[in-house]
């Protein structure tokens, strides 16, 4: 990862060289960190005051500007088709919290009847593979017919985003419980239910929250899409909407602050995750 | 005490896997008295594991009968009860937790108090009065192997069965758990059957030791009493009777195994 530093220390015939060399690793990742930051944001000033890009492209400071005007004033509400962009993510939120919930709700359960039954995953497996491939966006003409309205359709289209990861998962933690806890229910003559409740579920557990933290990611992925299309609200609309005012600036801002969301999603379910792995 | 309180008769086992068959157990007859201690010994895969699961009643016998206190075995049952070789522990679970599943699942008609305060007993009888709240990841090899024996005894089965049970610890966790379940043993004095590999450890704790061949179609090939007195002593076993030609009676039949 880092330099090696016996191969640095070898030609520390500069000061400078060995004066870099002496710092802590983590004071150099985060100068790296700030070297690549800068540079790129120059050669981005220069590219864009040279002329070598189209004039839509916003300069750094423009896109500052931008943060600045729409994250100033993220709430303002004038009219239906005017307001901030905090009701944008809000929005984004709630079908993504909506659709992955239902979609846990149903994959979980649905997930652990088939992993208990051999015969039954082997049965459904070939569905599985089927569907798991086709962007949940395929989904989403269906959505509309079916459901007849554009925000049951992002929160349906969400829903089938999510629900393979958590299935799979799920029947793979059910499938994979070691055979020696299983054996240990069998001596003590446990329930079923009792296997279930005290030995598959807590077995299974870590699996299952993998899967709810890779379907939350996918979904983040996938609002964005599907809001272009459903269009009304949401951030995906206001990109949208944006593009269709020429405002690269702010895209750029919602791309920032897309990924910093997507980011604390992930890092909340991780956490989940580390707290519920099990050492034996 | 009943002398035929334990009776396998004339049992095989076959294993069938990817279309192969695997011939695990030839014919094999053994009569257990109640209260006895018996260990099985012999080469790594001959069998003595497949032995003690069909007791358990968590592999099925194809021929042959098994029966326990004149009852038929026919599958895995609280009249047994198992220690297995790696601890075997939940590790979501406390220490005291493992064992109130435990008697949850086979008492269900006591209150929680009742068997709290037992399971409580049993792992003060290990010695780990102290530890009850902790998850086994936070203690070491020999407690968690402690923890599964307190929780095989304290559903008072008629029969222990121990796999291996300390094959997994250091040399001196193993010979202070050796000494320890000697003692539990005599305080609640239950048959038991034992799998090893450490012909020491059988010589400690064992009325009888059952030597068997290895596989395929294992058999058992010599039975040997041990007639020294409980408890006995690790640093005394020298000075038995006879424990110098017993040992190189064992080792030779283990040894002719690997010709």
């Amino acid at each position: 990862m880092y330099s090696s530093t016996s191969a640095s220390s070898k030609k520390t015939s500069r000061p400078f060289q060995a004066k870099l060399a002496q710092l802590p690793g983590s004071v150099r990742t985060i100068g790296l960190f700030f070297a690549i930051l800068i540079v790129g944001l120059a050669a981005w000033q220069l590219a864009v005051d040279q002329g070598w890009l189209m004039k839509l492209v916003p300069r750094p400071s423009q896109v500052w500007a931008a943060a600045v005007d729409v994250l100033g004033s993220p709430f303002y509400y004038a009219g239906s088709n005017d307001f901030g962009i905090g009701f944008h993510l809000l929005a984004s939120l709630e079908r993504v919290a909506l659709g992955f919930v239902l979609a846990a709700i149903v994959a979980v359960p649905l997930g652990f009847v088939i992993g208990i039954s051999e015969t039954f995953s082997k049965a459904i497996d070939p569905f599985v593979q089927l569907l798991k491939p086709v962007s949940p966006l395929a989904w989403l003409p269906i959505g509309l017919a079916v459901l007849k309205s554009s925000e049951g359709t992002a929160i349906f289209v969400i829903f089938i985003s999510s629900i393979w990861p958590i299935l799979i998962n799920t029947i793979f933690g059910v499938r994979s419980t070691s055979g020696t806890y299983l054996k240990i229910a069998r001596t003590l003559e446990a329930s079923r239910w009792m296997t279930i409740r005290h030995v598959l579920l807590p077995a299974s557990l870590p699996n299952i929250v993998t899967g709810l933290r890779i379907s939350l990611s996918i979904a983040w992925l996938v609002i964005i899409a599907a809001e272009m299309l459903v269009g009304g609200k949401g951030i995906g609309y206001y990109i949208w909407n944006e593009w269709n005012n020429l405002n690269l600036a702010s895209i750029i801002v919602c791309i920032i602050l897309i990924g910093l969301i997507g980011l604390v999603l992930d890092k909340l379910l991780s956490a989940v995750e580390k707290r519920i792995k099990y050492e034996s | 005490m009943n002398p035929n309180y334990l009776n396998i008769r004339g049992v095989g086992k076959t294993f069938k896997a990817k279309g192969k068959t695997y011939e695990a157990l030839g014919n094999v007859s053994l009569h257990i008295a109640e209260g006895e201690f018996v260990s099985l010994i012999g080469p790594s895969g001959c069998g003595k594991t497949t032995l003690l699961n069909l007791i358990a009643g968590l592999d099925k016998y194809e021929t042959g009968s098994i029966d326990l206190d004149g009852e038929a075995i026919s599958g895995p049952g609280l009249d047994r009860g198992v220690v297995f070789q790696n601890h075997a522990l939940f590790p979501w679970m406390t220490v005291l937790d493992n064992i109130m599943f435990a008697l949850d699942c086979a008492w269900k008609d006591k209150s929680k108090q009742e068997k709290r305060e037992w399971a409580i007993h049993c792992l003060q009888m290990v010695q780990l009065g102290n530890a009850i709240d902790k998850k086994p990841s936070e203690i070491s090899g020999g407690m968690k192997q402690r923890v599964g024996i307190a929780r095989a005894f304290a559903l008072n089965p008629k029969v222990l069965l121990l796999d291996e049970p300390f094959g997994a610890l250091d040399a001196l966790t193993r010979e202070s758990l050796q000494i320890e379940l000697q003692r539990i043993w005599s305080e609640n004095r239950r048959t038991v059957v034992m799998v090893t590999h450490d012909v020491d450890e059988a010589i400690l704790l064992s009325d009888r030791i059952v030597v068997m061949s290895r596989g395929p179609r294992a058999e058992l090939i010599d039975i040997i009493p041990i007639e020294a007195p409980h408890p006995r002593n690790k640093s005394d076993l020298p000075d038995f009777p006879g424990y110098r030609e017993i040992r190189s009676r064992i080792i030779d039949k283990l040894s002719f195994q690997f010709q």
